[in-house]
């Protein structure tokens, strides 16, 4: 699909910048239905390349549900119709002629429950780069796996125990292995769905450093619960109620001097 | 124990406020040295230069508020982090504040320029400045070094700026009682001593800010006070 | 004080009504318990005793008696071809020959007391002989003791079923075959053995020969097509109502039927099979191929339902991380799913093939109750089950098909215990947690 020239010339309720000089993913009118219930109305939003965005909002407010559309994670469920635009690298992900299986190579994708398969962690990592053929050779594959590990931080603690079982090792480990396997396939950009959010404080701050230094590489979308983490880790923050998109700004204005007054009373704790 | 936060990003900004604050601190001595010099000096254009890079120091000051005004936000700095960005906010705005100081003390040199007067007692307005400097300094690497005995010996310095003015006080008093025309040139050196002993009171104020900062509780002695000048006239 | 009025309870009036009603609950909890100590002791002792009957029959019916006679094996009567082939050997006249033997020992005079003693032996003597000169044919022309199996009568005589104070008329051996027993006890002739005939004998009339060898393979065998058939028809049925099919009316009316089926009489089973297998497509009765082709449509419902369970189970967590990573659906399935849904679909396999090794009814539908002798070499050899066999040897007048019949029950129920524990074990051994 041609990127028209309007792309920029948007109406939309939302306040603040949702617009990017360099942008990776161009959403545009974007609505999600739920069967008949509309979980997302008209968001428009760009993903700079790069940057670290997070997206924050009480319970429900569609940021999970709008996440997933990013990478069609919500093809996997049947009563799921997403409507609108949404661009990677100006191609349409909702094109008929579009195959999900490269397109999730491109978007990986973090849960909130860290999910390593039940196999070693050798095998977690390799799994990606295996099933999408990238590497020819066992030593590429293993200089994969340790690439990946290392950009994860996960390798000084791993080395010696490759073929130990993924599910053997601590909960921020575990995240951080489901990290690695994520960018094991090379992706562009990762989305992660509160990554922290079963993990104590110090896997937390673990991850959230890990975030810090991939954003310089990657885009990562971040969803959260905790407004904390979205202002420690991100660049731009983008708040959802309700299943839209109230505002979005750099996380420094969003934190110091929000626009809205809703995004303002969600941050500074008087509405959950 | 690692002095460093797992988030990286945290160490930046803290190092970035920390840098800010201490190249405002230099730029403070600078300017208050500076006045202290021109003061015997009297050099018209160096003392305009002096009162128009005072806008640097304000500028700098805005720019640590915002920036820990940012760490508080987003980092949301507990214990010695939050007692460090707190007391750098203070420290600032006093450092903002010798900076002004020093301004006045330059805009009183410069009125001085005009008035010429051979009988101003000024010999000790620069040795004032010189002991205040020197708190100054200390109290710099107190800062940087967190060292909390040498906050203590800065705080009790102070006393010898106080027994100085009032030194001084007198003898400016003595000089205006005698000769009429020193009043207008006394009120002036007067007005530059009372900025010093401001001065040295505002390092006192930092050096109390370093003690909490370092020990996470205020320096709670009772100080040395030698500035009498404020109860003249009432014996 | 009004009572009538609602209030919020003090934290002391409040644990006073909880103490009260704790001795009335921990009353009840007490009941319960005795209740199910009950239900189980009742369970336990019934299944003592079935043991105990079982086994108090049956492993007698691992033995029996023989006797042992010197035999002269003459090279020309039985081997009149002189080829050593079985032909010849069947030809040949090892029966005369054991007789003699027989005569020998015990001295008949007469013909009724030579006919009363032919009986002694049992009818398999010559079969036995054959099989030792094929073995070895350096035995021939010489004359060495032989072991045979007794005839069944003579078998409950000596166990002491046919007792020797009933009237002669009454008895199914006469007086002067059991004089010669007599005798042939007092040489020490007589012996009680494992039973040569019980696991490795195939179907017989004859119950001291009788075996359940034929029956066992046939099972084996049927077991085996039904597996081949029913678990990767099960689990693909499992993957793609799991997996695939759109949730709609049919998915659901599909469900529900394989629910039902699960609780249909297996007979209906056997009805099925007769109509389709042998009526429509005209396959032969009777065959192992048959039997395992009705046992797998019976299992189908069972197989499906705990795969289904089992592909359930699998964390979603899994699944979205395979797809997260562009995994495609069928690597999903087959990467992810399947391997961890494994030990569950196993387990409920073997269940349900443990309950169609049992299964008698649709077999029965199907003429797998023939009176097969050969032990059938493949899956389409006609052949029987073993739960078969032991419904026509419970079904069969003599005596020793008793034990046989016991002892059959004994393998059978060994069979099913060892499929259970490997069900349990490879729970065990693939269940992985994650």
């Amino acid at each position: 699909m041609v990127i028209n020239s309007n792309i920029n010339n948007v109406k939309t309720k939302t306040i603040g910048e949702i617009f990017s000089k360099d942008p990776k993913i161009i959403c545009r009118h974007v609505d999600v239905f739920y069967g008949d219930k509309q979980a997302i109305k008209d968001v428009s939003i760009d993903i700079s390349s790069r940057e670290i965005i997070s997206f924050i909002g009480p319970s429900g407010c569609g940021k999970s549900t709008f996440l997933r559309c990013l990478n069609r994670m919500n093809d996997t469920i049947d009563t799921c119709k997403v409507k609108g635009t949404i661009l990677l690298d100006k191609d349409d992900i909702y094109d008929e002629k579009i195959d999900v299986v490269p397109l999730r190579a491109k978007i990986g994708m973090v849960f909130q429950k860290p999910n390593p398969f039940p196999k070693s962690i050798y095998e977690n990592v390799a799994y990606g780069p295996r099933i999408h053929g990238l590497s020819s050779s066992k030593e590429e594959l293993d200089f994969i796996v340790e690439n990946s590990l290392k950009d994860s931080g996960l390798w000084q603690e791993v080395k010696d125990r490759l073929n130990s079982p993924g599910t053997g090792l601590s909960g921020g480990q575990q995240q951080r292995l489901c990290i690695a396997r994520a960018i094991a396939v090379s992706p562009e950009i990762i989305l992660m769905d509160e990554p922290c959010s079963a993990l104590d404080p110090i896997a937390t701050a673990k991850i959230e450093e890990l975030i810090n230094q991939l954003g310089k590489n990657y885009s990562i979308v971040i969803v959260t619960h905790s407004m904390q983490q979205a202002a420690r880790i991100s660049q731009r923050t983008a708040y959802f109620h309700l299943g839209e998109l109230i505002e979005v700004g750099e996380t420094k204005k969003i934190f110091t001097r929000p626009k809205d007054k809703q995004t303002e009373a969600y941050i500074s704790g008087r509405i959950g | 124990m690692s002095n460093e936060h797992i988030l990286s990003s945290f160490d930046d900004d803290l190092k970035k406020l920390n840098k800010n604050l201490l190249k405002l601190a230099r730029l403070a001595i600078e300017q208050f040295v500076n006045s202290i010099d021109n003061f015997s000096t009297q050099n018209i254009e160096e003392i305009d230069k002096l009162i128009s890079r005072d806008k640097n120091l304000d500028d700098l000051d805005e720019k640590i508020q915002q920036l820990g005004f940012e760490i508080i936000a987003l980092r949301s700095p507990q214990a010695e982090d939050l007692r460090r960005v707190i007391s750098a906010l203070k420290i600032s705005t006093i450092f903002e504040r010798i900076g002004d100081y020093s301004r006045n003390i330059s805009n009183r040199t410069k009125a001085l320029c005009e008035i010429s007067s051979d009988d101003t007692p000024g010999v000790n307005i620069g040795k004032m400045g010189l002991v205040t400097q020197e708190m100054l300094e200390d109290v710099i690497i107190a800062y940087n070094d967190k060292d909390s005995d040498l906050s203590v010996k800065v705080r009790d310095t102070d006393v010898v700026i106080d027994k100085m003015n009032t030194k001084l006080y007198q003898e400016v008093l003595a000089s205006m009682s005698r000769n009429k025309k020193n009043i207008v040139s006394g009120t002036h050196i007067l007005f530059i001593a009372k900025s010093i002993e401001r001065v040295g009171d505002y390092v006192t104020d930092i050096a109390e800010h370093n003690y909490f900062l370092i020990n996470g509780k205020p320096l709670s002695d009772e100080r040395p006070k030698a500035d009498k000048t404020s109860l003249y006239g009432i014996d | 004080m009004n009572n009538n009025k609602p209030k919020i309870l003090t934290a002391n009036e409040a644990s006073k009504i909880v103490e009260s009603s704790v001795i009335k609950r921990r009353k009840k909890d007490a009941r319960l318990k005795t209740y199910g100590r009950i239900a189980i002791g009742l369970a336990v002792s019934f299944l003592i005793f079935l043991f105990v009957s079982i086994f108090s029959k049956g492993i007698p019916g691992f033995f029996q008696y023989y006797v042992t006679l010197d035999v002269y094996l003459d090279r020309d009567r039985l081997d009149p071809k002189g080829d050593l082939s079985p032909v010849s050997l069947y030809n040949g006249d090892a029966r005369s020959i054991v007789i003699e033997s027989l005569y020998k020992v015990i001295n008949p005079k007469g013909r009724k007391e030579k006919k009363a003693a032919k009986k002694i032996i049992s009818t398999n003597a010559d079969v036995r002989i054959s099989k030792m000169v094929l073995d070895d044919p350096n035995i021939l022309g010489k004359t060495i003791p032989i072991t045979f199996a007794v005839d069944d009568d003579i078998d409950s005589f000596l166990r002491g079923y046919i007792k020797r104070d009933t009237p002669s008329s009454e008895r199914r051996i006469n007086d002067t075959v059991i004089k010669f027993v007599d005798k042939l006890s007092a040489e020490n002739r007589i012996s009680y053995k494992f039973s040569d005939y019980i696991l490795t004998g195939s179907a017989s009339r004859s119950p001291e020969i009788a075996g359940i060898k034929g029956a066992f393979i046939g099972s084996m065998l049927t077991l085996a097509v039904c597996f081949i058939i029913a678990f990767p028809l099960g689990v693909a049925t499992a993957v793609y109502l799991e997996e695939f099919a759109p949730k709609n009316r049919i998915t659901e009316i599909i469900e529900v039927n394989i629910n039902n089926l699960a609780a249909v009489p297996s007979v209906v089973f056997g009805i099925l099979g007769l109509a389709i297998f042998i009526g429509i497509f005209g396959m032969p009765r009777s065959i192992p191929l048959l039997g395992g082709m009705v046992l797998a449509l019976m299992t189908l419902p069972t197989i499906i339902i705990s795969s289904r369970a089992a592909i359930r189970a699998v964390p979603p967590s899994i699944k979205d991380a395979a797809y997260g990573i562009g995994a495609s659906k069928l690597q999903t399935i087959f990467h992810h799913v399947l391997p961890l849904a494994m030990p569950g679909m196993l387990t409920g396999t073997i269940i349900g093939m443990a309950q169609a090794l049992g299964e008698t009814a649709p077999l029965l539908m199907i003429g797998m109750v023939a009176f097969i002798v050969d032990i059938p070499g493949g899956v389409t050899d006609p052949g029987t089950v073993l739960p078969v066999q032991i419904f026509m040897w419970a079904d069969f007048a003599e005596r020793m098909f008793i034990q046989k019949t016991s002892s059959a029950i004994i393998v059978l129920l060994v069979f099913l215990i060892f499929m259970n524990a490997a069900a349990v074990i490879l729970r065990k051994k693939l269940e992985r947690r994650w």
